[in-house]
């Protein structure tokens, strides 16, 4: 825990100096120096910024565990069902190349501007790489263990359970790192249109305000929700697959 | 202990609209509390076989048939331990062996009481709450030995149980196995491509030919189980004669 700490130290430390470096050499104020953000704890820690923060988070936690929801249990049944994954597979491989936030405005005509429309974009986009990860793992899944477990007696639900499932998780965890970067680029996006709060509208506001120190704080905020995120997933990957330790 | 009875078992696979055999007519039959060696060319269809008599394949034709009963599905007196994906890489040895009762929905005090006695007799309790892969191979055939035995069954059916391990550790769970079926005179099949194991152990020696399986020989082996043996003249008979039927096993398709 303490080496964690030290090296996330050291990261901050290289973060810090790239910055101040950048800003030293383009001498614009389009680039604020670093200290000039972190010197003033108001831009950081203050009330609307806490709100924008609160808000973002909800809505990519809830749209991760929307997606997870709806892409596991059908990824795991199309990769175990060869029927199904005939005509499934075709489809998936038409729709998971197409860039999810083109849907943003279909999404904002039918949910609204509020939250939902944002939170169903993302997603959707966690959807797609939980599904095509699922199916996978589904599919790998050796058919001896099943056929093991069947000799014991186990029914399909039982199946699923204790092997298929469990077989999914590292990857469905190696995928969920993978799109978190790709969730916050989208959420930055649908906050940046027509929206009122979270960290991308914060970031668009005051960039139109050309306030730059207030639009690096709330980059920076934007940083630390990816933190928590990776994180976060650590910490679930750890309790739900120790046999991978 | 089962009586099992096979007649003119058949198994086509579809492998792309094309009919594969696996199995050719294959009649056999075992008598309660006999081991029976099943022994052919890698890829003959010996692990169909064992699926078959599990219950877990439906036949393309003919019967099995076990105390006179016609085999349909999974029975719950037939245990069953495969190669390698035996065990559950997720659950720690504990839970896999306690696995069969768990998904009999017998109740935990049993289960636990059941898995604890069964784990210390195999010499497993000091590594209950270790996974797969964190045990010896020795160690995670046992776990499965543990499984399929916690089920009380009266037909045991192993796919290559020892053929992952080195030479001592083979020998020492062919031991194993031979004092579990002097106490209990369990019908037993077991599939190898071992030689020296199936002439150590199986009453019967059943040699299957190449891919569509046929029976070639059926071999009788009294003086099966017996240490003194493992050193005879007469076991070094067996080994050669049946080192001959394999190799013309391999010879009729070459």
């Amino acid at each position: 825990m303490l080496r964690k700490v030290a090296r996330y130290g050291l990261a901050i430390v290289v973060f810090l100096a790239v910055w101040a470096i950048g800003a030293a050499v383009l001498r614009t104020p389009a680039l604020p120096d670093p200290w000039t953000v972190i010197s003033q704890p108001a831009l950081l820690f203050n009330k609307p910024m806490a709100g924008d923060f609160a808000v973002s988070l909800y809505r990519i936690v809830t749209a991760i565990a929307l997606g997870n929801v709806l892409a596991l249990p059908l990824g795991l049944v199309i990769g175990q069902t060869p029927s199904l994954d005939r005509y499934a597979a075709p489809l998936i491989f038409l729709t998971y190349p197409i860039p999810k936030i083109v849907f943003l405005p279909i999404f904002m005509v039918l949910l609204g501007l509020g939250d939902a429309s944002k939170i169903v974009l993302i997603a959707v986009v966690i959807f797609f790489q939980i599904l095509v990860t699922a199916r996978d793992a589904a599919r790998a899944v050796p058919e001896q263990s099943i056929m093991s477990l069947r000799s014991l007696g186990a029914g399909r639900a039982q199946i699923y359970r204790h092997v298929i499932f469990p077989a999914s998780l590292p990857g469905v965890f190696t995928a969920l790192r993978i799109s978190v970067g790709t969730a916050i680029a989208v959420l930055f996006l649908a906050e940046s249109f027509a929206s009122q709060n979270g960290l991308g509208y914060a970031i668009i506001n005051a960039w139109s305000g050309m306030n730059y120190p207030r639009m690096f704080a709330a980059i920076l905020a934007l940083a630390v929700l990816g933190v928590l995120l990776y994180e976060a997933l650590e910490l679930a990957e750890r309790w739900a697959c120790p046999w991978t330790r | 202990m089962d009586r099992v009875k096979v007649t003119d078992l058949n198994v086509e696979y579809l492998t792309g609209g094309d009919a594969m055999a696996a199995l050719a007519g294959l009649s056999f039959s075992a008598e309660p509390g006999e081991i029976v060696a099943v022994i052919g060319p890698s890829g003959s269809g010996k692990s169909t076989l064992v699926y078959c008599l599990a219950g877990l394949l439906p036949p393309t034709g003919g019967t099995i048939e076990i105390n006179g009963q016609r085999l349909t599905r999974v029975r719950p007196e037939t245990a069953v331990i495969l190669q390698d994906y035996g065990l559950i890489p997720w659950k720690t040895v504990a839970a896999n062996a306690a696995l069969g009762l768990k998904l009999r929905g017998e109740p935990a005090g049993r289960i636990a009481a059941d898995t604890e006695s069964s784990l210390r007799s195999f010499g497993l309790w000091d590594v209950r709450r270790h996974y797969p892969a964190q045990i010896s191979g020795g160690q995670r055939q046992r776990v499965a030995i543990a499984r399929a035995l916690s089920l009380n069954p009266s037909l045991l059916l192993m796919d290559e149980p020892f053929s992952s391990l080195d030479a001592l550790t083979r020998e020492s769970l062919q031991n194993v196995f031979l004092d579990i079926w002097r106490r209990d005179h369990l019908t037993t099949f077991l599939v190898t491509h071992s030689i020296e194991e199936a002439a150590f152990l199986g009453h019967k020696i059943m040699v299957l030919s190449e891919r569509p399986a046929r029976i070639l020989e059926i071999i009788d082996n009294p003086r099966q189980g017996d240490e003194t043996f493992r050193s005879s003249p007469e076991f070094l008979q067996v080994c050669s004669r049946l080192r001959q039927a394999l190799r013309q096993a391999s010879s009729d398709v070459a």
